[in-house]
């Protein structure tokens, strides 16, 4: 009797793992991600919760304390709203120059066309260190511009346009460019253009020929670039780390120095808990506008 | 009828001309500062000057001379190999699965693969370095290669998705049919028809892992410290020359990765890719 019980059981489980067999593929990737990414993430909110006794040590607890301190300390708000201006800035400005020149890419052709996507895809190639310090060079008080400007005659005085918030937006705009514009490219890519040569034989004028067709079914996809582009400016490190000012610190700058230099890692972690969470909720609103959006299309 | 007449008109169309004008201001903008560092690494003098002041391959002398850069490549590479092989492997599996048929949750395990690629990278960072602490991985390698493959695998998997979209797997499901296993089928009948797409994976997984700054400045120790961390490190003192250089040997060794896919591959696919 028990051996029989057993034995289905066993039938059971050679049930379930015969239905799922096929998940059996994602298990490498699948584990990678939880074991290395959620699970790190969890502990990470529980760190976030402790108590901060003094440089590296804390006391497990369960208090909002440092959540509460980021949130309404002015010196924190401060730093959010300084880090949601320089997103919100590197959003519009990718966006309004971005679209254009999307649009010129898409409807060129041949080897141009081939050599535009390269050149997008150049910088996502080279790491961003190493912008970084070509900007440096650019715009350093030796550098680049200066030089020149010096040259002519326009300034006495070299200008001082690194560590400022200039460098950091000019920064992050390259990070986030290439980007906004291949998402733009792509949505533009599958607008059936017959439909604006049809608009257009009805009458149409361009401009509104363009604004009522081109426009209005790439508002999705510039949905979409748009929340990219505030994610990746809103959560960089390396760019207002190093091309930024010292006074001016956004959200991640605060992160990393709770947790390296000041050691205190509970408030690290619900700043930097804060930052996963706002990255989270705008993923999942590009995702809804995606599906919604690949609707619109049809 | 009306388009054609004003593609004819092109030459002397106003908003044409200012798009392409935006268009060719902001390439430029992408590659100022990757052409810029370029230069700067081969000026004879001693400080950062335009225009240089003369040719000279002193700086990439300075590199390759210098244990402590040749150290930090190595480790760079000591990384991104093993974090090229891992992620390949196991992105192009799960994209197989994905692609091969619909069931239910597809959406999830979408999710779960492509979260981590779109979080900040500082955030893996730090909830890495406390869980590599807890596990007895601090300062190994192994932390920073796994920390990578976060990024590296969901990569692969995007780009495999890709090459599988034109996939017919009825082939596949006829060698099962004729008698082989599935892990025959996979290396004879599958990974045959899909080796140019897996290859390109390969290197965008090798680059990713290559230059990853946010993840490797939390996970390196000075031992295993990587060329971006450590060109950020010297660019928190000076702009020195010796880091063009330094950058223009990442360039390069990017580029000659991306020049063997391009070969293989042809220019077309990666462009579009």
């Amino acid at each position: 009797m028990q051996s029989h019980r057993k034995h289905k059981w066993a039938e059971k489980l050679f049930e379930i793992y015969r239905k799922n067999r096929s998940f059996l593929i994602f298990l490498p990737a699948v584990f990678t991600v939880v074991f290395f990414f959620f699970i790190p993430i969890i502990a990470l909110l529980r760190v976030s919760f402790y108590h901060f006794v003094s440089m590296g040590v804390f006391k497990p607890a369960f208090s909002f304390e440092w959540y509460i301190k980021f949130l309404t300390d002015p010196y924190y708000i401060d730093i959010i709203l300084y880090t949601l201006k320089i997103a919100f800035f590197v959003t519009s400005i990718s966006i309004i120059v971005g679209y254009p020149v999307a649009y010129y890419i898409v409807r060129s052709s041949g080897i141009k066309k081939i050599i535009y996507l390269l050149i997008i895809i150049i910088p996502l190639w080279t790491n961003l260190i190493v912008q970084i310090y070509g900007w440096f060079v650019i715009l350093g008080e030796k550098g680049f511009i200066n030089t020149i400007l010096l040259g002519i005659g326009i300034t006495h005085r070299p200008l001082s346009m690194v560590f400022c918030s200039f460098s950091v937006v000019i920064g992050l705009l390259d990070v986030v460019f290439p980007w906004v514009l291949l998402v733009l490219i792509s949505v533009m890519e599958g607008i059936n253009w017959s439909i604006i040569e049809a608009a257009r034989d009805l009458g149409a004028g361009r401009f509104k020929s363009f604004y009522e067709v081109t426009f209005k079914l790439s508002i999705p996809g510039i949905a979409i670039a748009a929340l990219f582009a505030f994610v990746w400016s809103f959560g960089e490190y390396a760019v207002p780390s190093l091309l930024g000012s010292s006074a001016l610190r956004t959200i991640s700058i605060e992160v990393a120095d709770q947790i390296l230099t000041n050691l205190n890692w509970p408030f690290g972690a619900s700043i930097a808990f804060i930052l996963f969470s706002i990255s989270v909720i705008v993923l999942f609103l590009s995702n809804m506008l995606s599906q919604k959006g690949a609707k619109y299309m049809r | 009828m009306k388009l054609e007449k004003e593609k004819r008109n092109k030459r002397f169309d106003l908003p044409t001309l200012l798009l392409a004008l935006c268009t060719i201001v902001v390439l430029l903008y992408l590659l100022a500062p990757i052409l810029i560092t370029i230069v700067v690494s081969f000026n004879k003098g001693e400080f950062i000057m335009f225009p240089p002041s003369g040719f000279s391959l002193r700086w990439y002398k300075a590199f390759f001379g210098d244990y402590m850069w040749i150290m930090v490549f190595k480790n760079s590479l000591e990384i991104a190999i093993p974090t090229m092989l891992v992620s390949t492997a196991f992105g192009v599996l799960a994209a197989l699965g994905y692609m091969k048929r619909n069931f239910r949750g597809r959406n999830a395990v979408n999710l779960i693969i492509m979260i981590p690629f779109l979080v900040p990278g500082i955030i893996i960072g730090i909830s890495l370095l406390m869980f590599v602490h807890k596990i007895g991985l601090a300062g190994t390698i192994t932390s920073v290669v796994a920390g990578h493959c976060l990024w590296a695998i969901p990569t692969v998997f995007l780009l495999v998705q890709g090459v599988l979209a034109g996939y017919d797997f009825n082939v596949e499901d006829a060698a099962r049919d004729l008698g082989a296993g599935p892990i025959k089928t996979f290396f004879l009948i599958t990974l045959p028809r899909i080796r140019i797409g897996v290859f390109i994976a390969m290197i965008f997984s090798f680059i990713t892992s290559f230059g990853e700054f946010n993840i490797a400045l939390f996970l390196t120790c000075p031992d295993t410290i990587t060329m971006p961390v450590q060109i950020w490190n010297s660019l928190k003192y000076e702009v020195s020359p010796i880091v063009a250089a330094v950058s223009t040997v990442m360039i390069f060794t990017t580029f000659l990765a991306i020049g063997i896919g391009a070969k293989l591959a042809g220019i077309r696919k990666i462009a579009g890719a």
